[in-house]
């Protein structure tokens, strides 16, 4: 339920999508279910964190590349080449050949369903929540939690154990910094990211909800200036710290506390498309309610250079 | 020649697809996928497969595993995107990793209400009402293919409906009703 919304509004509003998903006019449960639709699609780029730091492109059929071996998509997408460094040499020589391939890598995609929910319509009659949000909240919060777990768990292969030298980079993309939360222990772990031969800055960084807590306790010295204060006063509320985004989730599952993730931005990462996006399938027969959502997306990390995480002990 | 993708089929003639059907996810054990993979081939559709005591898919039955008949091969682009280990393996270096796909198959159930077709079976005549099992293992040419079995002689995944013809495909093709009997005890 929205802020300024009354149990009399969503009430009014429960009842009038209740009379449309119970017509026999297609057009007025196609607005029931639009409705449901544009809150699940708002509230699914809202919570997902995977999705702010390596958002969808919506992705059409014309776009797909076609393959022998299956009709299932699949979009092949151009990693930029890496060439080695230029040489300084004495007179009388030429630079080594290098023959020039075009390396690719595939997205592939999948769907992502909720479990299907089913409900007496007349049970629902009672409740003063909001409608849209029962039928959004209980399959979104499924998904979600499915579209970051997988986005973490790629994550964590791409730069592989702690403390290992990562074969692509070269360097430890997984490192264990021992010191506790410090305005050095930070600033340390921002250098990981950089150190890969791809040379790439952090533009987000994601912590969970009890890490932040840790990261607040930083004195004012340490914070520099009121920064302390307006923490100390307000808790941690900004989303801009140490020139980069910040996102804090509540997905204590997913990461772990004083787990650290950094990545750069979207277009070195990797891509992520939406062949379908987020629809929620409702159907009413007779009093029972039956619905589940649905998305086909693909993702892939194409440049493994472009993640890392630190795990401040 | 290329693989296509009538190669390796489960088809379901009769009863599926349908929205109550009795279908699994799961993945494949990770250990038998290489070990297939070093033999140049992979888990494939139409192959019978229980659950292990992880709950991944195997090739094959033996008495009283429920047995599930695959539906997608592991190479499909919707069960997986291998990418390799580009952090830790040195030959994958460079390589991508997939965030979707997960790299679970979908099987039907032999219990199930409906009548499949498979290519993946031992070549022999079969005739009507014939039990059907398939071996454990992972070895490509046998392991989770069909093959007759004496009735009682050991669990048995299906009856033949429709002994072996040419598909639409150029493949050969075998059909039955999935069944469970475990072996008598």
């Amino acid at each position: 339920m929205s802020a300024c919304q009354t149990q009399d509004e969503t009430r009014a509003l429960n009842e009038a999508l209740f009379e449309k998903l119970a017509s026999t006019d297609p057009l007025l449960v196609k607005e029931a279910v639009d409705a449901v639709n544009d809150f699940t699609r708002s509230k699914m780029r809202e919570d997902g964190f995977a999705r702010a730091i390596m958002p969808f492109m919506p992705i059409s059929n014309d776009e797909l590349d076609r393959q022998v071996q299956t009709d299932k998509p699949v979009k092949i997408v151009d990693k930029e080449p890496d060439s080695p460094a230029a040489i300084t040499v004495g007179f009388a020589t030429l630079p080594d050949a290098i023959y020039i391939r075009g390396p690719r890598y595939p997205v592939t995609f999948a769907r992502i369903l909720s479990p299907k929910f089913t409900k007496d319509t007349d049970e629902l009659r009672t409740w003063i929540m909001d409608i849209r949000q029962v039928l959004s909240d209980n399959a979104i919060k499924d998904m979600l939690a499915e579209e970051d777990g997988k986005f973490i768990s790629a994550c964590n292969t791409a730069i592989g154990a702690a403390g290992t030298t990562n074969v692509t980079s070269g360097v430890i993309q997984h490192q264990n910094i021992a010191g506790g939360w410090t305005r050095d222990t930070l600033w340390d772990g921002t250098t990981v990211l950089p150190s890969t031969p791809s040379n790439l800055e952090v533009q987000t960084s994601l912590v969970n909800n009890l890490t932040i807590k840790q990261i607040n306790k930083l004195t004012r010295q340490e914070f520099g200036g009121d920064f302390a204060q307006e923490v100390m006063k307000n808790g941690w509320t900004s989303t801009e710290f140490m020139g980069h985004r910040w996102i804090i989730t509540i997905k204590k599952g997913i990461i772990a506390n004083n787990a650290w993730y950094m990545f750069a931005e979207p277009k070195f990462l990797g891509k992520a498309y939406e062949l379908e996006p987020t629809t929620m399938y409702i159907k009413r027969e007779a009093f029972m309610l039956e619905f589940f959502s649905y998305e086909t997306i693909g993702s892939t990390i194409g440049n493994t250079n472009a993640v890392a995480r630190v795990n401040i002990s | 020649m290329p693989r296509q993708m009538t190669d390796h089929t489960l088809d379901a003639i009769k009863g599926w697809p349908s929205p109550y059907a009795v279908d699994y996810s799961a993945k494949f054990k990770a250990a038998d996928i290489v070990t297939l993979a070093a033999a140049g081939t992979e888990p494939r559709a139409g192959r019978v497969v229980t659950l292990d005591s992880n709950g991944d898919f195997v090739y094959g039955m033996a008495d009283y595993q429920m047995p599930l008949f695959l539906f997608a091969s592991q190479n499909d682009p919707d069960v997986s995107n291998a990418g390799g280990d580009p952090a830790g393996t040195a030959a994958d270096a460079g390589s991508w990793v997939p965030i979707v796909p997960n790299g679970k198959l979908l099987a039907l159930v032999a219990t199930g209400g409906y009548e499949l077709e498979t290519t993946e079976f031992v070549a022999a005549t079969y005739v009507y009402n014939e039990w059907l099992k398939a071996a454990t293992g992972t070895t490509d040419a046998s392991s989770g293919k069909l093959v007759t079995v004496a009735q009682g002689a050991a669990a048995c995944c299906g009856v033949v409906s429709r002994p072996t013809r040419t598909n639409a495909y150029g493949r050969s093709v075998l059909a039955f009703w999935p069944v469970f009997k475990p072996k008598a005890s």
